[in-house]
């Protein structure tokens, strides 16, 4: 009888782990990267809708040198692009601008290869610490 | 901000003038049809490239883009769908604009054809880049002039008639303005009084189809002078005045009506309209209803029939009418009542001369006359033709209109009549007719009436008891198709006589009647009934030896108790049915009647009952030929026919061949023993005989001869189980004559039995053979073995016989005469009835292979290298380099020269950033810091792009003005320097070099001249790379080499060659340069 309620409890207990388990990796489960969009060129004017990748750089590049909230926002939103190689440059211009802090905030929100290796590349044209 | 998509939507404010370079023509003021001109240029006053410029122009109303005139830079640029670019909503994309570079558009606007005079129109450019926010141009303001012109030839006036131009009718006044200028008229005025002999209609002024009294104050479009007609009337617009007038009545004949009218506005002088005018007519008139020409009756109307014609005269017109003639015309099948025409009511006088000619005199202007005749309508005529009578007037004043024919028209109703008197069928010839024989009939046709009858049908009905029907109309025979005969038409008062004939079918009933009936058909009267012909038939029954006979079924000769099947056929020849019809047989006694079949049997007579004319009965006999038959006696068959009235007909006799003969082939001569028999024992023979034949024999003779090997048993011979004697001492059998029978009839049996006994001195194995001979009827001669017997015989010595008290020499023989019988006593035997018999390595492989050369000269361990600083020699004249690193800022540099390998010489711009010197001879100037931030920003946005697929790598991504400038500044700064760099306390290892600054000098100098992105400044940084290591040594030779030889290319080139180009032995002293620095990196 006692050997019954014994494996008994050893289930419940097992049950109960395994639950705990299943929710501790579901709250820690790195989001999914976001599907990239090139819309973000639209915020930088209607006539910017469109553009082809060579040209999304060179509007990046362009706003990368700009000091104000919108282009700030524009840069932002370009770290969605499609193009692993436009979100690279966006996140390279907002660190040339000396907002690595949103870049970071980015990467924190954003888990996965394509965030990893633009990090990595990223890291790779950060210029010499003085 | 706004950009340069909204800057100039409709409703947005112009854009800020930031730029006064907006240069149109003309400058001030534009005319319809006009072409403005507008050219807008722009420099890049900033240090930066512009890029991603758009330039954007106005269109404003009232302006149209003439195809095809955007340049760009005095180039023509592409219209997009008939629109340029320039005039898009997000502008033109003219890509960047160099720092100081000026750029220019031009563009080409037609103005519209109609433009208010006055109007101000705006043209504004505007230009964007990437970098820069929406900056507009000047406001150029330009004032259109124009003027209406409403003197031209669609501005008139016109009036016309309703109808026709009659006193008392009403007229219409059409003033039609039209504007032919470029702007609009205002306060448009019409000048339209009411012509001379007419008054205006009331209510009826109309401009554009909209009543103007109501507008003006509610006067009277009459009472008014110079009323507005249009507030306004645009260019090309048109308006229309319309009013109505009614002609004075009376009037004389021509008067003229004239229209006048002026306009004017207030941009336009009043001006005169060329007048219209109007003539109008009066005259007599008998044109309306009230002239009318009557006929009574018009429809229906029967020959013979009084018609009455009336011709109403009556003037309409607006004058009178003098002389008034009126001529009646009538066709031939009207005939004209002498003495019964009148006008208005009163007799005229009977002219035998043109009596269909009269004068009416004069008639005012709304009098009436009124002529009457009657006419009577001639018969025959065809049903439903139109007869057309005419009267003509004719009246003074004499014009092309002074006379009016009218017509009418009288419909004839017109039919033919057959009477029953005169058409009617009747029987010709005798009412008596025999099966076979011909009927005819007469038909009588008459048209009584007065059109002709057609599609004349004459149907006939014929009794079932006639054949060949035939209808002649006289000696010509009509074609009868089914029952009817087509006769086609049969006009007025015409007659026609036809025969019909026939001929009674054969056979036929007796006493029947025989119908005929005939109707004629006409499309106009239906069906007309013509009565019946009828004939009585005299028919009877006939019965013929040819046709009614015996007939035997099969050739075969009749036997003896065979049966013989005959065929009775009994064919009625006569027209009329045979009844009670039998047939009484006669056979022959030799043969018996055994079956009927196909008839009822009353003892010797058939009984076939009714037989229809030309019918036929079939019955079959069964005959069989009785067994006492004599033999070759035929048998014959008689019969006799009877009937209901008609005389007995006797059959022809048939007579069936008949035969019979005996037979006496078949029999049995049995011996017993059977096979084997011992010498001295008895043997007991028995012949069968029988006659199988089906004929009896007269005489049988049968004979046997008697072997020597047996011994006759004296009257042994019996026949039948009756003893025979012997004839003398032999067997009655075996004399010559033999055993003679008489009359043997079929089916009996003759059994002869006698004994023999076997020779003693015969040896074993004997055969013993006996046949019997049979003949018969003299003719027939059949045999009969017996089975053979074989004789079996054995040596005996002793001879004590049981039963002898002695003994005996000899053999105990056969006991004879007390033992028992070896047959047994059957006197018959059965026999048969007497019946007839049926991947590659590439040149990365080889770096480490240059290791040959050791990978760092000092190898770890040595002096150098324990230092971790390598130093190249400094010669006379030449100036240190050398750039130091942490060991992980060389592992980052490192790392990223791995990552920037690309295809082409692009890569050897990456090697350049990555071992640019920090330091330059003695001095650390701060002109390489600069260089080498600069260069880390223009060269990693090209390490991003050319992450992207199929990149083609443009002139800005490898220098640009600042660069070029930073450059410079560098080369001159080196081509100054001298001795070589201190150590940096922080390096964990330093690269150093030295190189010649006066041969850099001489770059430098070629560099203030050479274009933008070409090779010549980084042939320029590569002679500033370290060189104190074997590898790097060889390394910077090749690479300033190589760059040296692209130094005179064009930008185009270099690019391709950056792009594409690979060279195996630059790339491997790369290699072999990270492949010695990646070893140091290890070691460390």
């Amino acid at each position: 009888m006692t050997a019954a309620i014994t494996a008994v409890a050893v289930v419940i207990v097992l049950i109960a782990v395994a639950i705990g388990l299943y929710a501790w990796r579901a709250r820690r489960a790195p989001r999914a990267p976001a599907a990239g969009s090139a819309d973000w060129t639209n915020a930088a004017g209607a006539e910017f809708a469109g553009l082809s990748e060579p040209a999304r750089c060179d509007l990046i590049f362009a706003l990368a040198a700009l000091d104000d909230r919108r282009s700030l926002r524009v840069l932002e939103s370009a770290l969605d692009d499609p193009s692993e190689a436009v979100a690279l440059a966006a996140a390279h211009a907002l660190t040339s601008r000396g907002e690595a802090p949103v870049v970071d905030r980015y990467f924190a929100s954003n888990t996965g290869d394509r965030a990893a290796r633009i990090a990595g590349t990223l890291a790779l044209l950060a210029p010499e610490p003085p | 901000m706004r950009t340069l998509s909204e800057v100039f939507a409709p409703g947005a404010p112009t854009l800020p003038e930031g730029l006064r370079t907006l240069v149109v023509s003309p400058e001030r003021e534009l005319e319809p049809g006009m072409t403005v001109r507008a050219a807008f240029t722009f420099r890049n006053q900033g240090g930066a490239v512009a890029t991603g410029v758009r330039v954007r122009l106005t269109v404003p109303d009232g302006l149209v883009y003439l195809v095809g005139s955007g340049k760009l830079d005095g180039t023509a640029i592409d219209d997009d769908l008939g629109n340029s670019p320039f005039l898009s909503r997000g502008g033109a994309d003219i890509g960047d604009v160099l720092a100081g570079e000026e750029r220019g558009i031009e563009i080409a606007y037609s103005v519209a054809g109609a433009i208010e005079n006055g109007t101000t129109i705006e043209l504004q450019a505007a230009v964007a880049s990437f970098e820069l926010a929406p900056v507009g141009s000047n406001v150029v303001r330009l004032v259109a002039r124009s003027r209406p012109q409403l003197q031209n030839a669609l501005t008139g006036i016109a009036v016309e008639a309703k109808h026709d131009a009659l006193p008392g009718a009403q007229a219409q006044i059409t003033v039609r303005l039209h504007n032919a200028g470029e702007s609009s008229a205002h306060d448009v005025v019409v000048v339209a009084p009411i012509p001379e002999n007419a008054t205006y209609v009331a209510g009826s002024a109309r401009v554009n189809g909209r009543e103007i009294e109501r507008d003006l104050g509610g006067i009277s479009f009459e009472r008014l002078y110079a009323p507005i007609v249009a507030r306004a009337l645009s260019a090309s617009a048109s308006a229309t005045l319309v009013y109505r007038i009614r002609i004075d009545a009376p009037l004389p004949d021509g008067t003229v009506i004239v229209a006048r009218a002026q306009v004017a506005s207030q941009e336009t002088p009043a001006f005169a309209l060329d007048p219209a005018s109007l003539v109008v007519r009066a005259s007599p008139n008998f044109d309306d209803d009230a002239t009318a020409f009557a006929a009574e009756p018009e429809y229906d109307a029967r020959p013979g029939q009084r018609v009455i014609f009336t011709l109403a005269a009556c003037n309409a017109g607006t004058a009178a009418a003098e002389a008034v003639r009126a001529t009646i015309e009538l066709p031939e099948a009207l005939v004209l009542v002498r003495g019964a025409s009148s006008v208005d009511g009163r007799p005229v006088r009977d002219r035998r001369k043109d009596p269909l000619h009269f004068d009416l005199g004069r008639i005012d202007a709304g009098g009436l006359v009124q002529l009457r005749i009657e006419a009577v309508i001639a018969s025959p005529l065809p049903d439903a033709i139109t007869l057309l009578p005419a009267a003509t007037l004719a009246w003074e004043p004499a014009r092309e209109s002074s006379t009016r024919r009218l017509e009418r028209s009288v419909v004839i109703r017109s039919e033919p009549a057959l009477s029953a008197r005169r058409n009617f069928f009747e029987r010709a010839g005798a009412e008596i007719v025999r099966p076979g024989g011909e009927v005819e009939a007469v038909v009588a046709l008459a048209n009584d009436g007065s059109a002709t009858a057609s599609d004349v049908v004459l149907h006939v009905r014929v009794d079932p008891a006639l054949d060949d029907v035939r209808v002649f109309d006289k000696m010509t025979r009509l074609a009868l198709d089914g029952d009817t005969v087509d006769l086609g038409t049969l006009e007025a008062y015409a007659t026609r006589r036809l025969s019909v004939r026939a001929r009674v079918r054969a056979p036929y009933a007796d006493r029947s009647d025989v119908r005929v009936g005939a109707s004629l058909h006409t499309r106009e009267l239906g069906e007309t009934p013509l009565g019946d012909a009828v004939w009585v038939v005299d028919s009877h029954p006939a019965f013929g030896t040819e046709t009614s006979r015996f007939e035997l079924a099969s050739d075969a000769i009749l036997r003896p108790n065979q049966l013989a099947d005959v065929d009775v056929v009994i064919a009625n020849t006569g027209s009329d049915v045979a009844h009670d019809v039998r047939l009484r047989l006669y056979v022959s006694p030799e043969a018996r009647l055994e079956s009927v079949d196909g008839a009822a049997r009353e003892k010797s007579s058939l009984v076939f009952g009714e037989i229809l004319p030309g019918a036929n009965a079939r019955a079959r006999l069964g005959l069989r030929l009785l067994r006492s038959l004599a033999k070759e006696y035929p048998v014959t068959l008689d019969g006799v026919l009877t009937a209901d009235a008609m005389l007995p007909v006797p059959l022809a006799r048939l007579t069936i061949a008949t035969t019979a003969e005996p037979d006496f082939s078949v029999g049995t001569l049995r011996s017993e023993p059977l096979d084997v028999v011992d010498v001295g024992e008895a043997i007991e023979w028995v012949l069968h005989v029988r006659n199988g034949g089906d004929g009896p024999a007269r005489r049988v003779q049968i004979s046997i001869a008697q072997p020597e090997t047996l011994i006759y048993v004296p009257n042994s011979t019996t026949v039948n189980e009756v003893p025979v004697r012997d004839i003398g001492a032999l067997a009655p059998f075996a004399v010559a004559r033999g055993i003679v029978l008489n009359d043997v009839d079929p089916g009996v049996e003759a059994a002869v039995r006698w004994c023999d006994v076997v020779h003693n001195g015969l040896p074993a194995g004997e055969a013993i053979l006996v046949a019997a001979q049979i003949r018969y009827d003299g003719e027939r001669d059949d045999e009969i073995l017996a089975n053979e017997l074989k004789v079996r015989a054995a040596p005996v010595f002793a001879n004590a016989i049981p039963g002898l008290p002695f003994g005996l020499d000899g053999m105990v023989g056969p006991a004879f005469g007390g033992g028992p019988r070896a047959l047994t006593e059957e006197r018959f035997l059965e026999l048969p009835p007497a019946t007839p018999i049926g991947g590659e390595s590439n040149g990365a492989g080889r770096a480490l292979q240059h290791s040959n050369y050791p990978a760092i000269a000092q190898a770890p361990g040595s002096e150098a290298a324990e230092s971790d600083t390598f130093d190249g020699t400094l010669l006379a004249n030449r100036t240190g380099v050398s750039v130091a690193f942490t060991t992980e800022s060389l592992r980052r540099a490192l790392r990223f020269i791995d990552e920037a390998r690309f295809a082409g010489l692009v890569t050897h711009l990456f090697a350049l950033r990555a071992f640019l010197p920090d330091a330059l001879g003695d001095a650390h100037g701060a002109t390489l810091s600069a260089l080498r931030d600069v260069l880390r920003e223009e060269l990693d946005r090209l390490f991003i792009k050319l992450r992207l697929p199929s990149y083609a790598i443009a002139a800005r991504d490898v220098e640009t003005p600042s660069l070029r400038a930073t450059i410079e500044r560098v080369v001159h700064g080196a081509a100054m320097a001298r001795g070589i760099p201190a150590e940096s306390p922080a390096a964990t290892l330093t690269l150093r070099g030295t190189f010649d600054p006066e041969a850099l000098g001489d770059v430098g100098d070629r560099l203030e001249n050479a274009a933008l992105a070409g090779a010549l400044p980084w042939a320029a940084l590569a002679r500033l790379l370290p060189d104190s290591t074997p590898e790097l040594q060889r390394y910077r030779g090749l690479l300033a080499d190589r760059l040296d030889a692209l130094a005179e290319l064009d930008s185009t080139e270099f690019l391709n060659a950056l792009q594409h180009q690979r060279e195996a032995a630059l790339d491997g002293a790369f290699d072999d340069v990270r492949t010695s620095l990646h070893r140091l990196v290890g070691n460390a």
